[in-house]
């Protein structure tokens, strides 16, 4: 699992300059003919303003901040989901896996079919694939749903599979979005024993979280977000220090943007 | 915006082929269990339903209103352009919404987003694959006898209608990740297809009308007059229609290839 990807560097992304916004549309986001070409029909929201950064390979980084702050939008430039407005974002391993709460599943899989597509498409042939099932469906705990329609599942049964499938995957470079936050608490102790293994097989890890307790349990490094931009970036436990210090500030909003 | 503002590390191209087919493949074996499982008469719906069509055309078109095709065996003329129209109108109309109905799988690392409109084209051509012995059953019923000579001049002529509709699928993805009027319009246009295409009436009956323009400029009506040829009447089809038709889909895909690659890097903003 940890062998150097094709360009044999020991960072596992960089990140150059990177903005990044979104297109708003105005008029309720309908386009009309009539407002084509407008002053006004369309706003920018910039996300990231501007972030410079190096991960290392087969390290542990977590990324926090508030709502809105650019963590999940700074998670999919990382692994080419999307792709910056301005700057440059190089990653180097082929196949990155990202593991998100808000990406969608294809509703007409089965969990078994989902599970192999998530590993085919993070690197493995569909035998290989296959092979790995069982041991996917175990680690997902949903017994006989697993052979059921995703759309049939809950939001944590798909997430069991989905966080399954890329613990089995020998997925190099994960990326995860949130996702720790919706499992039950057996679940979640079971995730951080498999994203730990992981680690030590020499993988790369990048989560978001709001929670301190899986950034100090599993990271080396943190950086905190805030208004696209990094705020402090250090030793896990040093910047977790300050910004549970102003999470717990009641004069913080905390605003879902 | 730079078309290398994210850049990942060369795999080498065999590679990375054989990988994104296998994916490929994949997906449409998934697509075509997921779309039939839970029909109770399952896979038969595969044939049901141009069968339907083509009865349809029969009694209406010949029986009702007395209108011929101009060929003397009409079901199996019907059938024919009934099963090749239908997978091109269906595949186009896919391929239009792919990125759409992938949105999962484009909110995922690591898709090369050139597979959905792949996909949505080779699900098509795999129902239209499973159908094509159904004209040969036809042609059985009406004492006719089966073209072996010419039935392996299928494959390159399939080859050359998936291409066509691939370049097109691309460039009308593309479009409708921005503007989601396509969509509309490719659905209208399609019934135009059908119509305006030799699906249920023969060029011949439009000689000396001044339309016979419709059946030239139509790269898939050359298609469907080669695959009829080869599958049902046993004849070896003009070279020059079909090298109009790849002439094409050549075109199509190179215009198409290159815009819905700049389209998918930021594909997952705008769905």
């Amino acid at each position: 699992m940890s062998q150097p990807g094709p360009d044999d560097t020991d960072l596992a992304v960089e990140l150059i300059d990177v903005h990044k916004h979104y297109q708003r549309l105005a008029h309720g986001g309908i386009p009309r003919l009539r407002n084509l070409g407008r002053e006004g029909s369309k706003a920018e929201h910039w996300v990231i303003n501007g972030i410079d950064l190096s991960i290392q390979r087969s390290s542990s980084t977590g990324i926090v901040g508030l709502n809105g702050a650019g963590k999940s939008t700074l998670l999919r430039l990382m692994c080419g989901v999307t792709t910056p407005s301005k700057g440059r974002v190089i990653c180097h391993y082929p196949n990155p896996t990202l593991l998100a709460l808000g990406v969608g599943v294809p509703q007409v899989l089965t969990g078994h079919e989902y599970a192999v597509t998530l590993c085919m498409l993070s690197g493995l042939p569909k035998d290989e694939a296959q092979a790995r099932i069982p041991e996917i469906k175990e680690f997902a705990g949903i017994g006989d749903t697993f052979n059921q329609p995703v759309r049939t599942m809950s939001q944590g049964m798909k997430m069991r599979v989905g966080f399954a499938a890329a613990m089995h995957a020998d997925a190099e470079f994960l990326l995860i979005d949130e996702v720790l936050a919706v499992g039950d608490k057996e679940f979640k102790s079971k995730c951080i024993l498999a994203l730990q293994k992981n680690l030590a097989a020499g993988a790369t890890l990048i989560f978001t979280s709001h929670s301190a307790t899986p950034v100090r349990q599993l990271c080396d490094r943190a950086i905190w977000i805030e208004g696209g931009l990094i705020k402090m970036d250090g030793p896990a436990d040093e910047v977790m220090d300050a910004y549970e210090g102003i999470d717990e500030d009641p004069n913080v909003l905390v605003t879902d943007d | 915006m730079a078309t290398d503002s994210f850049t990942l590390p060369r795999s080498s191209p065999v590679h990375h082929s054989r990988r994104q087919l296998q994916i490929v493949w994949h997906l449409v074996v998934q697509s075509f269990n997921a779309k039939y499982r839970r029909a109770s008469l399952g896979v038969l719906w595969v044939w049901a339903e141009p069968v339907m069509r083509m009865l349809v055309f029969v009694l209406v078109f010949e029986k009702a209103l007395g209108i011929r095709t101009g060929d003397e065996n009409q079901a199996v003329y019907l059938f024919v352009g009934i099963l090749f129209v239908r997978a091109a109108t269906a595949g186009l109309n896919t391929a239009t919404t792919s990125p759409l109905s992938n949105q999962a799988l484009v909110n995922m690392a690591g898709v090369d987003r050139r597979i959905f409109p792949m996909i949505a084209i080779a699900n098509s051509f795999v129902d239209l694959i499973l159908s094509i012995p159904l004209i040969w059953v036809l042609l059985v019923v009406q004492g006719l006898s089966i073209p072996f000579d010419t039935i392996v001049l299928t494959i390159p002529i399939l080859i050359i209608q998936y291409l066509l509709m691939l370049g097109a699928g691309f460039v009308l993805a593309a479009a409708n990740v921005r503007v989601r009027d396509v969509n509309l319009l490719v659905q209208s246009s399609t019934v135009m297809l059908f119509y305006l295409s030799p699906t249920f009436w023969s060029p011949e009956t439009i000689e000396g009308s001044g339309f016979e323009w419709i059946v030239d400029v139509n790269p898939l009506a050359a298609i469907l007059m080669a695959q009829r040829d080869v599958l049902a009447w046993g004849v070896v089809p003009e070279l020059g229609p079909l090298l109009y038709a790849s002439a094409w889909a050549i075109g199509l895909l190179a215009i198409g290839l290159p815009l819905y690659k700049r389209v998918s890097l930021t594909m997952a903003d705008y769905l």
